[in-house]
Order: C-alpha cells, then sequence, then structure tokens
C-alpha cells in the first residue's frame, strides 16, 4: 500500500497546528523538524532515555515512540511553552537556582516529566518523583539536585504562585 | 522512519474490514513501545499500520462480565491509576506499576504486553494466575483463549490470519483473595525482568495458582489448588524451578534466574502468609 | 563619596560562591542549541555501514545497488583513503581498509540526501568478509604467536620518546615506573600480598550522541561544526592528517551535550570532510546513533591489574610490583596516554620505598577506549585500594589507619621522583573527614567482616578508599583568554576550553566579575567555540580547564586593569599605580572621589574638547604547563604533574544477601580542592562523578561472546544509573589546601568524584560479607553468587 501522508490538526503550545504529515514520520522528528522546535532532544530512539519526553494529552510521553499521525487531535506540550513570554516558570527558574542543568541535554525531557508531574500531583513525594521521572536518564548531575528543584518548585506551587 | 501507510479506523467494524483484507505487511498499532523500536531497527518492515486508538471500545477499562475487561487500546498507567475498577487485581496492579518507566507506560498497552509474546513481558504472570482470557475477533467471528494457551512461544501466538485482540478478560478474584507480583532485574530502574512470578490465592473459589515469567518461551501457570489450605512454599519453589527452563544470557545466568526464581516464590508465599494473618 | 579604607572592601566576590550558571537558561527553556539541533542549507545526510566481525579480511565489496538508491550522493570506502590518524598515535583508519579490527568499525559511508536513503544505501552495500580469530583479552594478545591487531604497528607516527610501541607484537605502548630496590623491597616485608583485579570497558554515555557537520571548501578548506571537547585538538588533527595549513580549517563547537572524555580528541570529524568534498562541497551532518555510539565510538578501557604488595606487619608499604594490562581494543590513539598517566598514579597516593610497575596497553580485537573522567586512575584505584583493604584485615589492622600510615607526607616522593610538599594538598584529611562522615570509627565492629558468609536477611558494610589525579598533558599545555569590553563596559570572555556540562564558564565568568571588580552579570562568557576567532587552547580534558583556564582568565583580567589604570591616570592625573579599579570605577587611591567609571575608559577616552585617548581595552591573558619534564624512557622518573588532587570515599551500604542487591545508604567524598572557585558546581560535580563511579561500581560493563560480538550495545542491556540509584543519603566535603600556581589557590577537582568509589564500595562489601570481590562491575548477580558458594564452601573464599 502506498504511503499517503497523513492530515493532522493539533494544539502545540496552545497554538493550533493544522498540516499533513507522513505516516512513518516520528511524533520527535516532527517537532524537532517539521515544527522547528528543538529543544525536545533525542538521546536514543527506542524510549529508554528520556531525552524526548513532551507531554501528550497531559501525559508524558517518550515523542521517539509516538508517530506524528498518532498526534491527531492532541494537545503537545514542548519545553518550548514552559516559559510565559520569556519568564521562566517556578520549575524552570528551580532548575536554575539549584544548578540541577549541566550539559543539559537531559534537561527538557526532564522538566516535561516534572511538569507533567507537577500537574497533576502539586505535592508528590519523594517516591512519586522517582516513579515519574525515573525513565529521565541524566548523566552529569546525579539527580540530587534534580530531586531538589521538583521539590523546590512543588513548595513554590504550593505556596499558590503559577 | 520506513514506508507504510496509517490508518485509524473509528469503529469496531471498520476496523474489522481493514483486518479483513488480510494485507501479510499489516501491523497493529496500539500503544507502539514495541512497534516504533522494532521498525526503527529495520526488524519490522510493515506497509500498513493500523491504529487501534480510534475505535471507542477498544480504550474500555471496565467491571464486565464478573471481571475486568481491558480494551486494547488501554494503556498501562490506567491500571495502576483507576484503581476504583482495579484494586482487586493486585498482582496486575504491581506488575503495571514495575513495567518499563513511567512515559513508556503512558504508551504501551497491556494487551500489547501480551499480544507480543515476549517472554519477559511483566502483565502476563499475573494475568495466567487470574486465568484471564484474550478475546478475539476475526472473519471467524469472536473467540477467548486463556492467555496461558494463548502464548505459544517466544513471540508466537495463536492469533490468527485477520484476528485481532480486542480485550482481554480478567476473572473477579473472590471476596478475601490475595494476589503478589515481584520481579528480578538487574537495576533498581526501569528494566526487563530475569525473571517475575506472581501468585493467586483465591480462597472463595478454591484456587492457588503461581506463575513464572522470563524463564520459558510459553507462560507457565502452575496449579496448587490442592495446597490451598496449608501452602508448601519449598514444594512450590521446587515445583516451580522444575517447571522453568531458563537460558544463559546478557541479563542473567540459569543459576541466577532459577535461584531468583525460588526466591520469588518463597517471597510471594510469605507476602500471602502475611495478608492471610492480618485477616485473622 | 567614599572614604580611602573602603576602596579595599571586598565587593563583587565571586570566588567560593554559588551564582547561577549562564547557560542554564538556554538549557531550561530548550533555546540552547547543540550539533544536534543544527543544520545547513543543501545539506546531506551521512550513515555508516559497521563491521559484523570482530576481525576479518575484507574480500569484496559491491556498492552498485546502494548508489542506485534515489538521493545517495557519496558511498565512500576505505580503499580509497589512505589516510591513518589519532592523537598520540596514529593508528585509526576514517574507514576500515583491508581489514576491519572489531565489530562495529565503520567500513564505508553513505551520504545522502535523507537520513532514510543514506540508511537504506547501507544497508544495501555488499561486503564479503573472511572471518579470522579475533584477540578478545590482554592474556591473549600477549601469548606468544597471538593474532597481531596492527601488524605494521611499527611504522606508525607516534609521540616519539613519550610513547613507546613494540612493534611485532600487540603492546601499543609499555610505561616503566622504576624506583628503588624491588628485590630488596619485597625482602624487607614481613607478608607479600599477591592479587589480581579486573574491571570491563565501559561507556561514557553522554545524553547527545557524537554528531558533526562538514563543509568542505574550494582550496582545500573546511568549515567543521561538531560536538567535540576540544577545538584546537580537531583543528590540529585535521591539519596534520590531510597535510593542510591550520588556517584553512575553522572548527566550531555549539553547546555540547556531554563528553566525560569520550568527546576529546578526533572522532567522526574526517570522515564527514571526505564525504562532503566527495557531495561537491555539501556539507554533510552525521548524527551517531545510541548503538553506534557503544559499538563503534570509543569507551573506557578494560584492565586487568597484577599487584605484588610488600607490607611490614605495621601495615608499611614496602614494596608494590604491579603490572598493569590496559585492554585498549582495536586503537590506542589516545589510550596510550592513559597506560602512561594512570602508571604515574599507579600505587596511590602512598609512600612506597620500591616500585616495578610496568602499564602495558595492549590491543585487542574490540572497540576501541579513549580518555573517561578520570584516565585511568578509576581503573587503577580499584585495584590499589581493594588491595590495600585485603592487607589490612589480613594484618588485624583498621582500614584507615593503614592508609594513614602509608599517605603521603611533605617530604615523601613519589614513585616517579616527585618531592610532596606542603602545598599539595592533604590526603590525610580527605581520608578523615569521609570517615567520621559515614561514623566509620563507630562501626559495629562485631562480627565484622562476618566470618560466616550471612546467607539470610540484610546486612550492612563500611568502606573507605583514598584516590588521587593529576592533569594528563604533554608537557607543553596551554591556554589562552581574552577579555574585550563593550559600549557599557561589560566584558566578553573568548576562551576555548568547552564548557560540556561541568560548569567551568561559570567558574571562569566569577573569577573575571571578581578580578575587574563588576557584577558577574556583566561578564558573558562566549559559548560558541571556533578556532577562527577564539585564542588556543589544547584540550578540555584532565580537570585541568578551571586551573590553567583561571590562571589566563586572572592574567587576561590583570591586563585589562593594566590599561585601564593607565588611561584613568592620564585623564585624573594620578600615576597609573595609584588608580583603584574597584566596583566597575577607576578611582584615584589617595582621592576617591576622583572616579571614572569603567564605561568612560574601556573604548577610550574623550576629552571634552573632543581629544581622545586609548582605545577599546583587550585584555589578553595565557597560561602553560610549569616545570613538568618527559620521563624517563628506562624508570618513569620526571614531573609528570602540574598538580596532584587528593580525596577519598567512604561507604555505607546494605546488601540483600538473598539477591545481591546493594543499597547505598551513605556515601561521603572529600577532595583537597585548593580553593572551591564554584560551590554550587564543586558539590554538583561530587554528586554526578560519584553518581557515575557508582555505575562503574554497580551495573556498567561490556559484554562480548567468543566471538567478539558486543552483548550489550544500547541501553536495553546496558544500564546506567537512574534516580533510582540516588543514594539515601551523599555528602561532599572540601579541604582547601591553596595549590600555590592554581587560581584563588584552586586545583581540578572535575574527574576525582568517580575515582575510587568502586573500590570503596568493594571494600563495604567486605566489611558487609567477608567477601572478597576482585572484579567489577559488582552486580546483584556477581554478589549474590560469590555468597551462594561461599556458603557452599564455607567462609572466607574470594570472589
Amino acid at each position: 500500500m502506498k504511503p499517503t501522508d497523513i492530515p493532522i490538526r493539533l494544539t502545540v503550545n496552545g497554538r493550533p497546528y493544522e498540516g499533513s504529515v507522513h505516516p512513518g514520520l516520528t511524533l520527535l522528528r516532527f517537532i524537532r523538524e517539521t515544527l522547528a522546535l528543538t529543544g525536545t532532544k533525542e538521546g536514543c530512539g527506542i524510549g529508554e532515555c528520556g531525552a524526548c519526553v513532551v507531554i501528550l494529552d497531559g501525559r508524558p510521553v517518550n515523542a521517539c515512540l509516538v508517530l506524528a499521525a498518532e498526534a491527531d487531535g492532541c494537545e503537545l506540550r514542548t519545553i518550548e511553552g514552559e516559559a510565559r513570554e520569556g519568564t521562566l516558570s517556578p520549575l524552570q527558574q528551580a532548575f536554575v537556582d539549584q544548578h540541577a542543568v549541566q550539559c543539559g541535554f537531559c534537561t527538557p525531557g526532564m522538566l516535561m516529566s516534572a511538569r507533567a508531574l507537577l500537574d497533576r500531583e502539586p505535592d508528590p513525594s519523594d517516591e512519586a518523583i522517582r516513579t515519574a521521572m525515573g525513565g529521565n536518564i541524566c548523566r552529569c548531575t546525579g539527580y540530587a539536585s534534580i530531586l531538589g528543584a521538583v521539590k523546590t518548585a512543588a513548595a513554590h506551587s504550593r505556596g499558590g504562585d503559577r | 522512519m520506513d514506508q507504510f501507510a496509517y490508518d485509524k479506523p473509528r469503529t469496531m467494524d471498520a476496523l474489522k474490514a481493514r483486518l479483513s483484507e488480510a494485507d501479510p505487511g499489516l501491523a497493529i498499532l496500539a500503544g507502539g513501545t514495541d512497534l516504533l523500536t522494532q521498525i526503527r531497527s529495520r526488524l519490522r518492515r510493515p506497509s500498513l499500520v493500523l491504529d487501534l486508538k480510534g475505535v471507542p471500545e477498544l480504550r474500555a477499562l471496565e467491571i464486565r462480565d464478573g471481571g475486568l475487561s481491558i480494551g486494547a487500546a488501554v494503556i498501562v498507567n490506567r491500571i495502576v491509576e483507576e484503581q476504583a475498577v482495579t484494586s482487586p487485581f493486585a498482582a496486575l496492579c504491581q506488575a503495571a506499576a514495575e513495567l518499563a518507566s513511567y512515559p513508556i507506560r503512558n504508551r504501551a498497552t497491556v494487551v500489547g504486553n501480551v499480544s507480543n509474546a515476549s517472554p519477559c513481558a511483566d502483565s502476563v504472570p499475573p494475568l495466567c494466575v487470574f486465568g484471564a482470557r484474550v478475546v478475539l475477533d476475526g472473519p471467524a467471528g469472536c473467540r477467548e483463549v486463556p492467555v496461558h494457551e494463548f502464548i505459544v512461544g517466544n513471540r508466537e501466538t495463536r492469533l490468527g490470519p485477520g484476528e485481532i485482540v480486542t480485550r482481554i478478560h480478567v476473572p473477579t478474584p473472590g471476596p478475601g483473595a490475595f494476589s503478589g507480583f515481584l520481579k528480578r532485574k538487574r537495576v533498581s530502574g526501569h528494566d526487563l525482568a530475569l525473571a517475575n512470578a506472581a501468585l493467586l490465592c483465591d480462597p472463595t473459589r478454591g484456587l492457588l495458582r503461581l506463575s513464572v515469567g522470563s524463564c520459558t518461551p510459553r507462560p507457565t501457570l502452575l496449579v496448587l489448588d490442592h495446597s490451598l489450605d496449608r501452602p508448601d512454599p519449598d514444594e512450590a519453589a521446587a515445583q516451580a524451578q522444575t517447571m522453568i527452563h531458563p537460558i544463559n544470557d546478557v541479563r542473567a545466568s540459569v543459576e541466577y534466574r532459577r535461584d531468583m526464581v525460588g526466591l520469588m516464590v518463597r517471597r510471594l508465599f510469605e507476602m500471602l502468609a502475611k495478608a492471610r494473618e492480618c485477616r485473622h | 563619596m567614599i572614604p580611602p579604607d573602603s576602596l579595599e572592601e571586598p565587593v563583587h566576590q565571586y570566588v567560593g560562591g554559588s551564582h547561577p550558571r549562564p547557560d542554564a537558561y538556554d538549557k531550561v527553556t530548550g533555546e540552547a542549541r547543540y550539533t544536534h539541533d543544527l543544520s545547513l542549507p543543501g545539506m546531506l545526510w551521512a550513515r555508516i555501514k559497521l563491521s559484523p566481525h570482530a576481525s576479518a579480511r575484507i574480500v569484496a565489496v559491491n556498492t552498485k545497488k546502494a548508489e542506485a538508491v534515489p538521493g545517495v550522493r557519496v558511498v565512500l570506502l576505505g580503499e580509497a583513503l589512505h589516510y591513518r590518524l589519532g592523537l598520540y598515535m596514529a593508528d585509526k583508519r576514517v574507514l576500515a581498509r583491508d581489514f576491519v579490527r572489531y565489530q562495529g568499525e565503520p567500513v564505508a559511508a553513505v551520504a545522502a540526501e535523507t537520513e532514510e536513503a543514506a540508511a537504506l544505501a547501507c544497508d544495501l552495500i555488499e561486503i564479503d568478509y573472511e572471518p579470522l580469530p579475533p584477540v578478545l583479552d590482554v592474556e591473549a594478545a600477549l601469548a606468544p604467536g597471538a593474532p597481531l591487531v596492527h601488524p605494521e604497528l611499527g611504522t606508525y607516527s607516534h609521540m616519539k620518546g613519550v610513547f613507546f610501541p613494540q612493534a611485532g607484537t600487540n603492546i601499543a605502548h609499555w610505561q616503566k615506573i622504576y624506583r628503588g630496590d624491588i628485590e630488596q623491597g619485597l625482602a624487607r616485608a614481613d607478608r607479600v600480598f599477591t592479587h589480581t583485579f579486573q574491571q570491563p570497558a565501559v561507556q561514557h554515555m553522554p545524553l547527545e550522541t557524537h554528531a558533526v557537520i562538514a563543509r568542505a571548501l574550494s582550496r582545500d578548506r573546511m568549515e567543521i561544526i561538531t560536538s567535540a571537547q576540544s577545538p584546537f585538538t580537531v583543528r590540529n588533527i585535521l591539519a596534520h592528517s590531510f597535510g593542510l595549513p591550520h588556517n584553512n580549517i575553522r572548527v566550531q563547537i555549539p553547546y555540547v551535550g556531554g563528553g566525560f572524555g569520550g568527546k576529546a580528541g578526533i572522532h567522526l570529524e574526517p570522515l564527514c570532510y571526505l564525504l562532503s568534498k566527495r557531495a561537491g562541497g555539501r556539507p554533510v551532518k552525521l548524527v551517531c546513533t545510541r548503538e553506534e555510539e557503544f559499538n563503534t565510538l570509543p569507551s573506557r578501557q578494560g584492565l586487568r591489574s597484577e599487584i605484588t604488595a610488600g607490607v611490614t606487619r605495621d601495615g608499611e608499604l614496602t614494596a608494590l610490583q604491579v603490572r598493569y594490562l590496559w585492554d585498549a581494543g582495536a586503537c590506542a590513539d589516545y589510550g596510550v596516554n592513559i597506560g602512561r598517566a594512570a602508571a604515574t598514579a599507579g600505587a596511590g597516593p602512598y609512600r612506597v620505598p620500591a616500585v616495578k610497575l610496568d602499564s602495558l596497553v595492549v590491543y585487542t580485537n574490540k572497540v576501541f577506549g579513549t580518555a573517561f573522567r578520570g584516565f585511568g586512575h578509576l581503573e587503577v584505584m580499584w585495584g590499589i585500594e581493594r588491595n590495600m583493604d585485603i592487607m589490612a584485615h589480613a594484618l588485624g589492622l583498621d582500614p584507615v589507619e593503614i592508609r594513614r600510615r602509608n599517605l603521603l607526607k611533605p617530604g615523601d616522593t613519589t614513585i616517579t621522583g616527585e618531592i610532596f610538599t606542603t602545598h599539595h594538598g592533604r590526603p590525610d584529611l580527605c581520608l578523615d573527614r569521609v570517615a567520621e562522615a559515614i561514623g566509620f570509627s563507630d562501626r559495629p565492629r562485631e562480627d565484622h567482616p562476618p566470618k560466616t558468609v550471612p546467607r539470610r536477611g540484610k546486612v550492612r558494610g563500611y568502606g573507605v578508599a583514598v584516590l588521587h589525579k593529576a592533569p594528563a598533558m604533554p608537557v607543553f599545555t596551554s591556554c589562552s583568554a581574552i577579555l574585550k569590553f563593550n559600549e557599557d563596559a561589560s566584558v566578553n570572555l573568548l576562551i576555548s576550553g568547552v564548557d560540556y556540562g561541568q560548569g567551568t564558564y561559570t567558574a571562569l565568568q566569577g573569577i573575571a566579575a571578581q578580578e575587574l571588580s563588576i557584577p558577574v552579570e556583566r561578564v558573558q562568557v562566549v559559548q560558541d567555540c571556533d578556532t577562527a576567532t577564539q585564542p588556543y587552547d589544547w584540550q578540555t580534558v584532565a580537570s585541568r580547564f578551571a586551573f590553567m583556564g583561571g590562571n589566563a582568565v586572572i592574567d587576561a583580567a590583570q591586563d585589562c586593569l593594566r590599561q585601564l589604570r593607565d588611561v584613568a591616570g592620564r585623564v585624573l592625573n594620578a600615576r597609573s599605580e595609584d588608580i583603584v579599579c574597584r566596583d566597575g570605577q577607576a578611582y584615584v587611591r589617595q582621592n576617591p572621589d576622583r572616579k571614572l567609571p569603567y564605561a568612560r575608559l574601556v573604548l577610550g577616552y574623550c576629552f571634552e574638547n573632543g581629544n581622545s585617548i586609548g582605545g577599546p581595552i583587550i585584555g589578553r591573558g595565557r597560561y602553560i604547563a610549569q616545570g613538568l619534564s618527559h620521563l624517563d624512557a628506562q624508570t618513569g622518573q620526571g614531573k609528570a604533574a602540574i598538580n596532584w588532587t587528593y580525596g577519598a570515599h567512604g561507604v555505607l551500604l546494605e546488601v540483600d544477601t538473598e539477591t545481591g542487591d546493594v543499597e547505598i545508604l551513605n556515601i561521603a567524598s572529600a577532595f583537597d580542592a585548593g580553593c572551591v572557585l564554584h560551590e554550587g558546581l564543586a558539590r554538583g560535580q561530587v554528586q554526578g562523578g560519584v553518581l557515575q563511579g557508582l555505575g562503574s561500581a554497580l551495573m556498567e560493563g561490556f559484554k562480548f561472546d567468543d566471538k567478539g560480538r558486543f552483548l550489550n550495545a544500547g541501553l536495553v542491556d546496558y544500564k546506567v544509573p537512574t534516580l533510582h540509584d540516588l543514594p539515601r543519603q551523599a555528602t561532599q566535603h572540601f579541604v582547601e589546601t591553596p595549590q600555590t600556581d592554581g587560581p584563588h589557590g584552586a586545583r581540578g577537582i572535575g574527574e576525582h568524584p568517580m575515582i575510587s568509589v568502586p573500590s570503596a564500595v568493594g571494600n563495604a562489601l567486605y566489611d558487609a560479607l567477608g567477601l572478597q570481590f576482585h572484579e567489577l562491575p559488582l552486580t546483584p548477580e556477581r554478589i549474590y553468587l560469590a555468597i551462594k558458594r561461599a556458603g557452599a564452601e564455607g567462609a572466607g573464599t574470594g570472589a
């Protein structure tokens, strides 16, 4: 069967997108190449590292294991949607303040996993953070500062300011 | 990625119509976490990818006909999250929580985990002990096959041409039943099981069932109903160890697998004993 | 008005503080651009075809089908390429030619309009191989009559007088460190201990895989954008390999997603250049897959350590005879220097009167090794520090006490003949700090280590280990920095060490701001390194960047201040030496109300009548390694190090004896940093290095079958630590014994957190189980089976 492009409509960081995609195109390549949002990274291509985590209909997923066609009708959030008009979110600010960033290549995926967690569980336990973010590999920081940053951001959002 | 067509039927009838074309290059896409890695490594080159997620029935996770019905498009994390319907199936919930990583579980489906027939699938031992049945639909109509018979070998199932697994039916255990799941892996983070095991003790239905995974190409099911009143962990461990025939591979040696199976069985029975104590 | 005294009060102090890292903003927003993210107009995509054999002769290659794939522009084979290249020894082919030497070696490459077309074409290249018996471990490689991985080794160009390849063998380099009379030293010992320790190769696993974009230009010029650690070394090797003037080559390095040594030296840049050249100058991009990162790109070398130590009954070392056999894999262009450098540290930070140490870098038919955080020191310290504990227990000595007795003290001589002085640092204090932090002296002694190996339940164990490392680099290693002022008196710092995550730019930003006495936000370190615009630096490796770069930045800042004082003095009618630069203003010391803001000086001062003096201020700074000497070829004696950083780890762990699972309950790490330049980053380096060290200790290691096939070449079966492996408690401690010639007294600490983590874990396992482990990684399976064997055979056996 001859592949024909698939029409898709979705919202990307709150903005509508309409277009058509090659059936074999992964969501990751769609985001990086078609949408030119290169904040989302590829680290392994098989869902083992979490560098490509984005939020699809509220759930963090590995964009390398989703077809762009599957995102039709979905709400997609990437790292580019996290800051508002150039102002860092408290979560991003916590990563900066706690030195939870080194090479930065895992950071966007890490932040997307954390964002989805805090949206569904504003006051997560350490165990909940481990579960939610255990699929994001960081080879630089040793995770302690990342864990600290997520907890700080959670405390901040409990303070009611977001 | 490869040259394939993509279709996402919106109704069961439309889906079945596509299936009846019996395209040999057809690949079913539910979660995609296996399929897309296989396409990437060029282990599979489908000509048509059929996405199940458009059919509403397949997204249903509900109590129905005396059991839990898990539609083909139900993701693993829903088993963990929707405790209102899944809590009687503790072993399955525990397996779901240990399967791969959190973002993978947001795509991977339970039915996909079973249908791929990987020997280390975490959902299979719990489904076997619960007596779960795979519900198939296809040209010859509907049929049901117990999970432990559905998988016939490493990545081989009894799925017929043009057939599809629409859902899995898991009979609800009786009141006071205990079930548990344990998994051994190389690291504390996400990893494939080097061995896994599930136990069900269901006194009202007279069932004591054990299943061990990752150590045989086909699922195992050990029926210990006769010893329901006096479960003997050592005997069960010994039987489980005879039943399996693990391999040496990059994940573990035969010896470690065999010993860990024995340990997990004993620990499951300890959990059972503790649960019984709590009730008394 | 500021009274004269207050000019001396500190302002804009950043050294030792914790200001935010400027790159973090780009990284948390996704704005940071890595090589992965870049593309150029007209760009082609490359893919590589890999050898499936560990050793084979290439019999025939057919590229017809590949060339017929729509969109394919170039199919390149090794037979067309005569180049051999490498950092210290030119033993690497761009593409395999005639023979393949490891599974995963690139044999052919394709450039095409799309990545898919290139991948498909690679699949369609047909290669006939005649498989040859591979050499898969160091002992087999050293055996008489072993197949030679590099039969032409004797003809390879290499750094002469430093490396000693043995033609007609598999020995790429033989480093000797001989000092004192070994026979006498062993004779003087009350006890002699001989043990062998092993560890496999491991992967750096930077999150960003290697990526290159190359563009061949007319008249033999080229532009390279690459995820490399060292722009000038990439340029230098390209220039030498292709016989081109350096100015024909421009290397640019955007953000880099981790390196850990794996992106030092040179990798895929020459291949991409050649593809671009064949494609008529169209840019060519190659992004490695994670699987290629394992199969094709270099790893950390494996090591076998054969250690014989003589010791008095009081635990004083009398002699150390060591053979280090490095499993270099199929190339050792960088690995030779690991065998050299780690040998200079190969006795541990101890006083050893007699040493006979032979370090052999040995070729095998496996994916090759390169620099990896710690540069051989984690590997040698695994054996040295495990052996130290084995001796302590055999002699009935406390593990901390036996180390204290032997640690280097001022006046002692190291194994390469360097005199240890008071400013070298305090390994003893580091050891004390970690021992105290984990409660080592209060640990339960009863039945620890147990006489009978426990087989049920969980047991705890305590272990310590010390470490040291100096930067390993050529004797003439140098570095430079430029500070240039902008119109508003903000400053750009140009330097070409690369900050691939370690945070050096942030530390240097703080140093520059403090020296110039301006707010740290006013200093911008230019992120993208470019050999065309940035001043020279050798390589970003060896924990030397903060040390050498820091000195160069101070030098550049002083140069700026001289120029500022000169212009200000002329404007304010004061001697330039009476001008004080403080808080962005130039003051006359005796009369601080006479002052000028930097902004009026930095581009030149304009008098009221329009006359102008001065001009744009550009500070130039430089630093070169001081006083290093080549090591004597026969004895290894000489000055090998610009500075040594000492440290220690203490570990409290718990083992589940029924599964072999290990949980790290507490790990304390201490380093004599000389001066902590940036507290947050220093802690981050330690936290990250410790976890990476725990990866080496507990889970990481390459596995090959008997044909040399790589069994766990990907993240499904090669596991690295995740958030689930975070130790329950971890503390970082810093001792600050100033390094006389360090910037603010600082020494490097980037690599050290990883070193000796496995040793401390192994020692704690002995305390917990009474079992001596000799081989890494300490996986649950290895530990469990050792417990089981010991149970079957009685206590006290090794594993």
